[in-house]
């Protein structure tokens, strides 16, 4: 018996050496996904959306279990408007977001995989000088606030969501993703039941048109 | 015979499935864990990057991450213990050192560092973010800074996996002083900078960080020197 149990523990050992384990240790390590929502995944967040009026799109992400991108992709048509990110087309979002005004007030949300939520409010960040380098620089409040380096290769799609509030209060988001469909960025405007700059909520209008002018990602 | 074999067959199953449910799945984490610690090599590239190349002395871990293509815990861990020391985070360990957070003071000035991915950086000036009370019935630890109208922070300590206190000096004798929080891909979750190399080091957070130093270095050791 001792020593059949220990041919066990001889095969267990060969079995754990061969078990493919996951690699967590390299950058990159997302998978990338389809930015759209198929139709079952809309109607479960359009379902949770009923139940949560207005929440930032972590908050229903983590209710359906899904990758934030296709909370913005899975909301109903007239709230959301998307385009697929390339150099070109972040730069030219970003200046339009620099026209919200340097000392407008936003929030500005991570949430590291939909794992844990940061939530930081902030003046508008401005994009500094396009340096060709890969990255776009943004610095609020002249330097005084956050500095921000987003590298251009790993913004997949960008998203305007704009949707109704339990107060009356529109929810309204600029969000940036990952290949993976995790939030690189989500620049709130207006989020329900919080009190909100009304100059944000124009630039946004702003920047959501643009979006709406560029062809679609998601019908 | 038959039964005998089958018998011995069914030991040797039992045995296997048994030992492979246990001493496989002890494995695994340990492997994981292991692999969010810096390699020999990395040490190697962290020692050149940080103390023979210029330039560098205080360089926020994410620069020579993403420089390299590698999750930030492997560059926390390849300094010594003079300057990282860190902790396998369990969530009793997490509210523990953010226990000791709470003691820089809630109006103290630090900055707080995101990295998405590995790849975007963002660095915020901040209040230190303290322990709200309230109960962490749903899974996360909160933080508010300046009384809820600075950063929010919802932490799922279930997902963090160690946590660093690093203190590297510049050249003008100043030292940058953070205590970062790492995921379970060894990617940041958040780094609380008390102090930058080569700018105004505030006495408050350097005291609170020098606690905190001191609360990690009394907690079991992750990742060998």
């Amino acid at each position: 018996m001792k020593h059949q149990l220990f041919t066990g523990a001889l095969f267990t050992a060969l079995a754990c050496s061969f078990t493919a384990l996951p690699s967590y240790a390299e950058l990159n390590h997302g998978v990338a996904i389809s930015a759209c929502a198929t139709n079952a995944q809309a109607q479960a967040v359009q379902a949770h959306y009923l139940k949560v009026k207005g929440a930032p799109l972590a908050v229903v992400g983590r209710m359906v279990n899904l990758p934030e991108v296709l909370v913005a992709s899975g909301v109903p048509k007239k709230n959301r408007h998307s385009v697929q990110a390339s150099a070109k087309i972040s730069k030219e979002i970003w200046s339009s977001i620099d026209s919200w005004g340097a000392q407008t007030n936003i929030r500005m949300v991570y949430t590291m995989g939909g794992k844990h939520v940061l939530d930081f409010p902030s003046k508008v960040p401005i994009s500094g000088p396009d340096l060709d380098d890969g990255w776009i620089d943004i610095y609020a409040d002249n330097g005084d606030g956050v500095h921000g380096h987003l590298w251009l290769e790993r913004i997949a799609s960008i998203h305007a969501v704009d949707i109704p509030g339990v107060d009356g209060v529109q929810t309204r988001t600029i969000s940036f993703y990952g290949p993976d469909g995790q939030l690189v960025l989500g620049l709130y405007a207006s989020i329900t039941t919080k009190t909100f700059d009304k100059k944000a909520v124009d630039g946004f209008a702003r920047t959501q048109a643009l979006i709406a002018s560029m062809p679609q990602l998601c019908n | 015979m038959q039964n005998f074999s089958r018998n011995k067959a069914l030991t040797y199953i039992v045995g296997s499935v048994f030992l492979f449910g246990s001493a496989c799945t002890t494995t695994k984490q340990a492997v994981e864990l292991n692999e969010l610690c810096g390699s020999v090599f990395d040490k190697t590239l962290v020692h050149d990057y940080y103390f023979v190349q210029d330039g560098h002395a205080t360089d926020p871990m994410a620069i020579p991450s993403h420089d390299n293509k590698i999750v930030e815990s492997k560059i926390v861990s390849s300094f010594s213990h003079e300057i990282a020391i860190g902790t396998y985070a369990t969530p009793a360990r997490f509210e523990t050192v953010w226990k000791s957070v709470d003691t820089w003071g809630e109006t103290t000035p630090i900055k707080v560092v995101v990295t998405v991915d590995g790849w975007h950086a963002f660095s915020f000036p901040s209040d230190v973010p303290t322990t709200r009370k309230e109960d962490h019935a749903d899974g996360f630890y909160d933080v508010f800074a300046n009384g809820g109208a600075g950063l929010r922070g919802h932490i799922n300590p279930e997902l963090v996996s160690m946590i660093y206190a690093v203190k590297l000096r510049a050249s003008d004798d100043t030292y940058q002083r953070s205590l970062s929080f790492y995921g379970h891909g060894g990617d940041l979750i958040l780094g609380l900078y008390a102090s930058e190399g080569g700018k105004p080091q505030n006495a408050d957070a350097i005291a609170g960080f020098n606690r905190s130093w001191n609360v990690i270095k009394a907690m079991p050791r992750s990742c060998k020197e």
